[in-house]
């Protein structure tokens, strides 16, 4: 029985169909060969990080899973792997494989819609399961509109006010986030005007967390502050999907 | 004859690369130049849970990545990262800033070590502790009793031990040793701060020994709004001519107006933290080097801002010293709107600094090469240089909070990140590049070398031999 596609999505990074050109061979220097090594040519991605979505018409080196039949040379399926060596050209290990037919229908529907590439229909489904499991494990999930937006606190050396740290790169810059709440879906919230903790910071370290700006309406996912940082507010967002569009409430409730 | 290459270290198998691969760091192995390491906020690019380094085992020719860096997250790779080779034995240390933790909340600094440049295994962690900022790491191996050591110094601003928060972890038994390691905290500023000391602790260590520390030590500092902090800051250098692994260490300096441990080389300075110069952020430029033919012979860098914080732009400063740091000359050779500062000698007694200068809507990458301290002409090059406006920045720092430049041997290896666009004019001196780019077009190109991909910011490796 063929492992469930959904399933190898979620633990292999890059997905694509591929024939065998050669067995016991590579294309990368440094990764060591043996007889499961693999030079496979791509003959259609499936789904990729940005970066490798471009990666057809290449040749790959894939390190076949020691769990599974190998191929034969002029065999083609649909190799699921993961990165291990980027230089001249790109090596992979094999974290499981389907055979080439089973994900044809992908191939066909992708070709007749908008989608980016074949899993990508499947890729959305799977950021929706996260979003939800996300949700599960916020303290409130509220829909509400920002109205105000100020700094907490000043910056002193040694700490900020209600902070732990000290002045660095690093500093989130706490802000305040007054939303004004419309629709509580989860968590001890009441409707009305709530403040919530936000690093305005656009260092490396904060820059993926949510920065609320003026009218914005969202899906919020809050959680609950701790320590020094409850005297400025009884919720943070740090993580960036703490923000959904207002039109996720419909796909959360469905799901749930 | 000198010769300069420069290459773009990001590999083919990266040509659809679009992320903002700052503030890099480097590593050569002084056993064998062609074994180098660099490193930048790269994150793994399948999105996994290591971060990378580019390894080059061809004296910087061409480089893979490799992810075996703990602590990285899917978009992040990991936070800040510093490493360095020991001398001898080809063991690699990090210092980084652990990026899961940050989603935490969590600044958290790990100390790791791999076996070697081949080694595939992830980083072991040998340390880990929560709140230190910035770690900078330099390797060096000795012999004691017949056995050599690798004494690893990690340089850091240990923001749970404020107000007197620049350290230095030093461990005298690095290689071989179970976490962690043998590693001791050791605090640096022996004065007391307003609050805290800057984010830059630097080291330069001599081949036989001798050890200096400097920082940034914060007299005054105040809310200048938003994210800027107005600071006034000396610059202080301490040594230790135990390396580091004495009792007492880092005491051996003593300054020579005030008696206390750690001689200020410029006093009352000032920089607004984190205001910008272009789309880059300011605040804590500052690095050091000793002659390794002299102990006795060190130089500082350092940024600052004219003008106290009416004033404008970003001065770098440098300066020598010739009695281990006791007295120090006025400034040797002054920058403007300039930040970044690296600093290296060769066995030759040559300077190297080398900086990033903001000018005219560009951003300059700038080596020079100095056998008397300016008072002739340097050896100039600019490396690199491209619009400040592109990429726009996705995060801070745009270009990182540092570069870096090393010496072995008579040759000088640096790294620094910037704009990639493939275009000659940019690459005054010439440029080799990894990843599919059309310069006549002046375009990235995808894996299919057809797709543009759009500019973004990239880690440069340059080697100058002599």
């Amino acid at each position: 029985m063929p492992e469930d596609v959904r399933e190898l999505i979620r633990k292999a990074p890059l997905s694509f169909v591929g024939t065998v050109t050669r067995l016991g061979d590579a294309r990368v220097a440094d990764v060591p060969v043996d007889e499961r090594t693999a030079v496979v040519q791509v003959d259609a991605v499936l789904h990729a990080p940005d970066a490798f979505k471009k990666l057809a018409g290449s040749e790959v080196t894939v390190q076949l899973s020691a769990e599974l039949d190998p191929p034969a040379v002029g065999d083609a399926a649909a190799f699921f792997t993961d990165g291990t060596v980027y230089g001249q050209g790109l090596a992979v290990h094999e974290v499981g494989r389907l055979p080439a037919d089973a994900v044809q229908p992908h191939l066909s529907r992708a070709a007749r819609t908008a989608d980016a590439m074949p899993f990508s229909a499947l890729e959305r489904d799977i950021e929706d399961e996260d979003m939800v499991t996300h949700a599960d494990e916020a303290d409130a999930v509220v829909i509400g509109v920002v109205v105000g937006l100020e700094q907490a606190g000043r910056r002193q050396a040694g700490g900020e006010q209600a902070g732990v740290e000290g002045v660095s790169e690093h500093t989130p810059n706490w802000w305040l986030a007054q939303l004004d709440v419309g629709h509580v879906e989860q968590g001890d919230v009441t409707e009305g005007p709530i403040t919530v903790l936000y690093p305005n910071s656009r260092d490396f370290r904060w820059f993926q967390a949510p920065k609320p700006h003026a009218s914005q309406e969202g899906m919020w996912f809050l959680h609950a502050t701790e320590g020094a940082l409850a005297e400025w507010a009884p919720f943070q967002i740090l993580h960036p999907d703490d923000y959904q569009p207002v039109q996720k409430l419909e796909t959360l409730q469905a799901r749930r | 004859m000198p010769t300069l290459k420069i290459v773009n270290i990001t590999p083919v198998a990266l040509s659809g690369n679009r992320t903002q691969d700052a503030e890099p760091d480097l590593a050569v192995n002084p056993e064998h130049p062609n074994e180098v390491v660099a490193t930048a906020f790269t994150p793994d690019p399948m999105g996994g849970s290591l971060a990378p380094i580019y390894v080059s085992t061809d004296g910087g020719d061409t480089w893979i990545l490799r992810s075996i860096v703990p602590g990285g997250t899917p978009t992040l790779g990991t936070g800040d990262i510093s490493v360095s080779f020991a001398s001898e034995g080809g063991a690699l240390y990090a210092g980084i800033l652990n990026a899961k933790a940050s989603l935490q909340d969590i600044l958290r600094m790990q100390i790791l070590r791999s076996p070697g440049i081949s080694s595939t295994a992830p980083m072991e962690v040998l340390v880990s502790r929560d709140r230190p900022d910035q770690p900078a790491v330099v390797a060096g191996s000795f012999e004691t009793d017949g056995v050599t050591r690798d004494r690893v110094y990690v340089a850091n601003n240990d923001l749970g031990r404020a107000p007197r928060t620049a350290a230095v972890d030093v461990s005298d038994g690095a290689r071989t040793a179970a976490p962690p390691a043998g590693f001791v905290r050791n605090r640096v500023e022996q004065r007391t701060p307003d609050g805290q000391d800057g984010p830059p602790v630097r080291i330069a260590l001599h081949p036989e020994g001798t050890v200096y520390a400097t920082f940034e030590s914060w007299q005054n500092a105040t809310d200048g709004g938003g994210d800027i902090v107005n600071v006034t800051f000396d610059v202080v250098v301490t040594r230790d001519d135990s390396g580091g692994v004495g009792a007492n260490p880092f005491q051996d300096l003593k300054d020579a107006d005030d008696s206390a441990i750690g001689q200020r080389v410029a006093t009352g300075r000032v920089e607004k933290f984190n205001a910008f110069m272009g789309q880059e952020r300011l605040g804590g430029d500052l690095a050091i080097a000793v002659d390794p033919t002299d102990a006795a012979r060190v130089r500082v860098a350092w940024c600052d801002r004219v003008g106290a914080s009416a004033g404008v732009g970003c001065i770098l400063h440098v300066r020598h010293s010739t009695d281990f740091g006791q007295t120090w000359s006025d400034d040797v050779r002054t920058v403007t709107n300039a930040k970044n500062p690296a600093l290296a000698v060769n066995t030759d007694g040559l300077l190297g600094l080398a900086y990033q200068q903001f000018g005219q809507e560009q951003w300059a990458t700038v080596l020079e090469l100095t056998a008397d301290d300016w008072q002739t002409p340097p050896e100039r090059h600019v490396l690199h240089q491209a619009p400040a406006n592109v990429p726009t920045a996705r995060f801070l720092p745009f270009l990182g909070d540092y570069i870096r430049l090393l010496t072995v041997g008579r040759d000088f290896y640096g790294v620094f990140s910037g704009n990639n666009t493939p275009d000659h004019a940019n690459f005054p001196e010439g440029v080799t590049y990894q990843r599919h780019a059309d310069f006549v077009s002046h375009q990235l190109l995808d894996l299919d070398n057809v797709t543009r991909v759009p500019p973004s910011i990239d880690p440069f490796f340059y080697h100058r031999t002599a």
